[in-house]
């Protein structure tokens, strides 16, 4: 019995604290390190920030680097298959303009009278935002977050915390800001929460990230007579992110309120990143 | 020309796992590798357990470890994650070659499992607990099972590649 502990012992110990043949670390050493690292990460000084910053710059360029011919491919596919469906397209977007060009008087019309009533009721009439407008250079998938890399850093004053938009509709906010990249959390992503609004009947909400599944409305008011369809834009409640954002429309399945989001996040090359003060 | 070819060929071969972590890590291949949503796995994980038991000088605990924080940057994880749960891999796969005279495919399969289970679990833990995410936990379930059943296919492939490049390798 003894023996056999002894045996655990010694293999143990020269599993973990041995370096191996050609080894220059003990496995013991680096796990130390690897657990020193993660505690380092939640430090918030100034030199170790930096360091995070400029490794992390040159790590997703040279992951640009490997990915290039993988990209090239799935560029070229889909800018064929993309061709085949143009003609299709065409006659759809035709009717389309028409529609367009009808709601777009109708349009105007409505935004010239919600100025002259924020005027009346002295409200700030409007607010303009500044876009930065970057490319998306890592869109990898993990099981934990669902998120992009973006060009734009620290350098063109990106801040955490700035909404990302896909054209005009929001797709998520920046969590990391390095030199020269950002980092954004997607919609839907599990810790993505949002806060929105339904129209026409304006109900507050939360919109929560699924990961697989679509993103879902939380506390919404009880009793409230939501039908799929209907546009959901950002409230502004939090703070942080601009109001009047679209965001998605409501999809209502096995009784879950759930959100189509307008932009589909698998398929973006280019962001915006609003910019102005809230 | 010949010798100076042999020797660069020799070197490549021996540098190639190490090659492929690195590529696994630095690439998108993960997310290329999940079909149905679901199916997904870390090649990774397999990598380092068959390197490190069969050929542990192929690949250094050092490179393991700075591919695990390369791993980490690109995911958007604190850093150390990875790099902890490779090592931990590596840990269980040096004790095995420790402990184990024969290493077969199935005897080392069924090591395997025991080792995905506690690495995801403290990974996962960390990844809660310290890095404070939510996380899917279908998913790494998911992950870990199509992980577990891909080993022999990761293990097949490595031993075909050991037998082409055994008279150029010093492996």
């Amino acid at each position: 019995m003894e023996t056999n502990r002894d045996d655990f012992s010694i293999a143990v110990r020269s599993a973990f604290l041995k370096k191996d043949v050609k080894q220059k670390f003990s496995l013991f050493a680096l796990l130390v390190l690897s657990v020193l690292l993660i505690f380092v990460e939640t430090f918030d000084f100034k030199a170790v920030k930096y360091t995070r910053a400029i490794i992390k710059d040159l790590i997703y360029r040279g992951s640009v680097l490997v990915n290039m011919p993988s990209q090239i491919y799935s560029d070229t596919s889909r800018f064929i298959s993309n061709h085949f469906e143009v003609y299709e397209q065409n006659k759809g977007l035709k009717s389309e303009v028409e529609k367009l060009s009808q709601e777009l008087v109708q349009k105007e019309y409505l935004v010239s009278e919600n100025k002259s009533l924020k005027e009346i009721i002295q409200t700030k009439v409007s607010q303009e935002y500044k876009l930065v407008t970057a490319k998306v250079i890592l869109d990898k998938d993990s099981p934990f977050l669902k998120s992009v890399v973006i060009t734009k850093g620290s350098n063109a004053g990106i801040k955490k915390g700035m909404p990302v938009l896909h054209e005009q509709n929001l797709i998520g906010r920046i969590v990391e800001v390095n030199f020269f990249s950002a980092r954004v959390l997607l919609l839907e992503d599990l810790n993505s929460r949002i806060p929105v609004v339904v129209v026409p009947q304006n109900y507050h909400s939360i919109m929560i990230g699924k990961s697989n599944d679509l993103p879902s409305l939380k506390f919404l008011p009880e009793g409230n007579e939501l039908i799929s369809g209907e546009k959901i834009y950002t409230s502004g409640k939090d703070g942080v992110i601009q109001a009047g954002i679209p965001v998605g429309q409501v999809f209502i399945e096995d009784n879950e309120h759930k959100v189509k989001l307008f932009s589909n996040s698998t398929q973006i090359n280019f962001v915006n990143v609003i910019k102005g003060e809230y | 020309m010949a010798v100076i070819f042999k020797h660069f060929r020799t070197r490549f071969f021996n540098l190639f796992p190490l090659i492929l972590l690195f590529y696994f890590c630095l690439s998108e291949f993960n997310a290329h590798f999940r079909f149905f949503g679901i199916v997904g796995f870390d090649f990774q994980f397999i990598l380092i357990y068959y390197w490190v038991l069969k050929k542990p000088q192929t690949l250094g605990y050092g490179f393991i470890f700075i591919a695990g924080i390369i791993n980490d940057i690109i995911l958007g994880l604190p850093l150390g994650l990875s790099s902890a749960s490779y090592l931990i891999i590596s840990s269980f796969a040096a004790y095995i070659r420790n402990v184990s005279v024969t290493k077969t495919l199935s005897s080392n399969w069924i090591a395997f499992g025991p080792t995905l289970v506690i690495t995801n679990l403290i990974y996962v833990g960390m990844v809660i607990f310290i890095a404070d995410l939510d996380v899917e936990y279908m998913q790494i379930f998911y992950n870990s099972i199509f992980t577990f059943l891909f080993f022999p296919i990761g293990w097949i492939i490595f031993e075909i590649f050991i037998n082409l490049t055994r008279e150029d390798t010093h492996l």
